[in-house]
């Protein structure tokens, strides 16, 4: 094997691996708060776990938690790991033996926040005095591995399945399950070749009845999961309007219309940018579509419709907080959607995303919506004049120049 | 089908940066039949043939397509209207069905035109693929489908043979003069000319930013060719 070349695919798969954590990790932590938030005694709970990790009480429970969570991390990660490891990476000097312990390396380092809990869980249970019985608190680097293994694309059938009943026996946690797991993943290491040429399948697209429909399709497969990423980030700040009304029992209808415009605003905030921060990226300004029988207010509009719609489930979450605030926050949603459709043209040089101008507006809106719910109607009778600044907007683009630039900048995603 | 298909520039005027002008005062009518537009590298023309399929809107002026103002009736004046671009840019993410579906929804006609001008182009078995999975040329054989697609009247074509094979350039010459038997308008810019000096019938001449029009071509085939030749370089 050659040493630097396996050094390089190391560094190129970890990146991934660890940009995965960055984008995975809010969501996990945003998923244990909520789930503590449901329990009565959140604190009681987190003791517990600590001690029946540590003492193996609550094992297999916690191992096949644990394996189960470890598997949703790397079938997302795979997604961004995967197909790197499928271009440019192959030309590199190394073996396959080199490739496959790269990406193992990328799909461990997605899984960093299940171990940094695990071991949070361990420490906690050594400080609350509960005794350590080995092996269990070493099932976690077994469950880790296993499902890494799990997720590979093999050139043969057998060595996934051989890797999902080691992530099963490694989630018992008692030593003969561990070494037969253990030798499961020697086997599967010893002779499952990677399969990395295998082309990506793509579903058939079905009849559609309207143009605009195709476009969603696109924009869809432009975006990918991250769509559901960014719902999810985007539900941080209503969760924490949650939070706010759970625990303050005494608060007046004025406050919690307030914190449910401003954290339910604050989400659409977050999906209309991101969304459009990311189709700029991902399905940047294609020229030739212009030359079809289709105005610039069909496209924009579309945009616009394509955010706005995505925003929905964050609108209908604050509906069952506030549904008055919430339904200002769709009219904020409206304005937004229409402004981000035509900052997405936007043909200032170096640009890939919106802008900061679009953020300071976005920024400055929400805080008008969370000061007064008047805002909104504000908002509405803006809309239709955002939406025709928008198609002047993509009237105007250069188009060539804009493509260029944002190739540039963002890196081609041809690529 | 149109009666009588042009393309007309009216004072057009177009700049990609700021004071550094493609071109100003273009003013003039492409008709029916098959243009070429010639000329020597960076002349401008791609970027007139990106103002007359509605890909790039005039700083001044306007440029209609069979009597439709392209950025007032943008639908109407596209409704007939083809456009091959040099450089394939299909967005990235979309699959070769999904832009034969868009097409074949925009022009009104059955998805399996856009299927058969696959199989005419030797692409048959590539429609569930991802643009990101097509090469170049391949890419740009989907465009050329894509104009098929609808069976449009005025096809604006920027080096339309360039990555297709042989086979390929026969089955794009026969569209053309299929086009053109119906009354149909082509314009075209190539390196290659020889392909189409027969059926040309005028040429737009390009040179810094300036078009002049030749209407008279020599009968005879060589001289004919030499003079194609001689105004793509500019001389």
């Amino acid at each position: 094997m050659n040493p630097s070349g396996f050094r390089a695919a190391v560094r190129f798969h970890l990146e991934t691996g660890v940009r995965v954590v960055l984008g995975l990790g809010p969501l996990q932590l945003v998923a244990a708060v909520a789930l503590l938030a449901t329990l009565p005694q959140p604190l009681e709970a987190l003791r517990i776990t600590a001690r029946g990790v540590t003492d193996g009480t609550l094992f297999p429970g916690a191992g096949i938690g644990l394996a189960g969570l470890a598997l949703g991390t790397v079938a997302f990660a795979a997604r961004r790991v995967l197909p790197g490891a499928r271009g440019w990476t192959l030309h590199l000097p190394v073996s396959g033996a080199g490739q496959r312990r790269a990406l193992l390396l990328a799909l461990l380092a997605s899984q960093s926040l299940l171990a940094v809990a695990w071991v949070g869980f361990l420490i906690g249970g050594l400080s609350l005095g509960a005794p350590v019985r080995m092996p269990y608190p070493l099932a976690l680097p077994w469950i880790l591995l296993s499902a890494a293994y799990a997720i590979l694309p093999y050139s043969r059938r057998w060595p996934r399945p051989v890797a999902g009943l080691a992530l099963l026996l490694s989630a018992w946690g008692r030593w003969p399950f561990l070494l037969a797991a253990a030798a499961c993943l020697g086997m599967v290491e010893w002779q499952g070749h990677l399969s990395l040429v295998r082309a990506e399948g793509h579903r058939q697209v079905a009849e559609l009845r309207r143009p605009e429909t195709i476009l969603t399709r696109i924009s869809w497969a432009a975006l990918g999961p991250s769509v559901a990423a960014i719902l999810l980030q985007a539900s941080i700040p209503l969760a924490f309007a949650f939070l706010v009304l759970r625990n303050n029992p005494g608060i007046t209808p004025v406050e919690a219309g307030v914190a449910v415009r401003g954290g339910c605003g604050l989400g659409v905030l977050l999906v209309v940018l991101s969304l459009a921060g990311r189709l700029v990226g991902q399905r940047p300004p294609w020229a030739w579509s212009r030359s079809l029988p289709w105005s610039a207010q069909v496209r924009v509009g579309h945009d616009a419709a394509f955010l706005v719609l995505h925003a929905l489930p964050i609108v209908l979450a604050g509906a069952f907080l506030d549904f008055r605030a919430a339904a200002a926050t769709m009219a904020l949603g409206l304005y937004l959607a229409s402004r981000a459709a035509g900052a997405m043209r936007s043909a200032a040089p170096g640009l890939s995303r919106l802008g900061w101008r679009m953020t300071a507006e976005a920024i400055t809106a929400v805080i008008l919506l969370g000061a007064s719910a008047w805002t909104a109607w504000g908002f509405l009778v803006l809309t239709p004049l955002a939406l025709i600044g928008s198609r002047n907007r993509e009237r105007a683009m250069k188009v060539s120049v804009t493509r260029e630039r944002q190739y540039l900048a963002t890196g081609d995603p041809t690529c | 089908m149109l009666s009588e298909r042009r393309i007309e520039f009216h004072d057009v005027g177009f700049e990609y940066m700021k004071g550094e002008a493609v071109f100003s005062g273009l003013d003039f009518t492409i008709e029916a039949g098959l243009t070429l537009v010639l000329g020597p590298n960076g002349s401008g023309k791609s970027s007139l043939l990106k103002l007359a399929a509605g890909v790039e809107k005039p700083d001044s002026g306007t440029v209609l397509v069979n009597g439709f103002d392209l950025w007032s009736r943008e639908v109407e004046a596209r409704r007939d209207l083809a456009y091959v671009p040099e450089q394939p840019d299909i967005t990235p993410y979309a699959s070769v069905d999904s832009v034969l579906r868009l097409v074949s929804r925009l022009r009104n006609t059955p998805f399996q035109e856009g299927e058969a001008a696959m199989q005419g182009l030797g692409l048959g078995d590539l429609g569930n693929r991802s643009i990101r999975q097509l090469s170049k040329g391949q890419r740009h054989r989907v465009l050329l489908a894509a104009a098929r697609v609808g069976m449009p009247g005025t096809w604006i074509m920027d080096e339309p043979l360039d990555g297709v094979d042989r086979a390929g350039q026969q089955t794009v010459i026969a569209w053309i003069e299929e086009i053109l038997n119906t009354g149909g308008l082509v314009v075209v810019v190539t390196h290659d000319v020889e392909p189409f000096a027969p059926a040309v019938r005028r040429v737009v001449a390009m040179n810094r930013g300036l078009a002049s029009i030749i209407d008279t071509l020599p009968d005879k085939a060589e001289a004919r060719i030499r003079l194609l030749e001689q105004v793509a370089k500019g001389a």
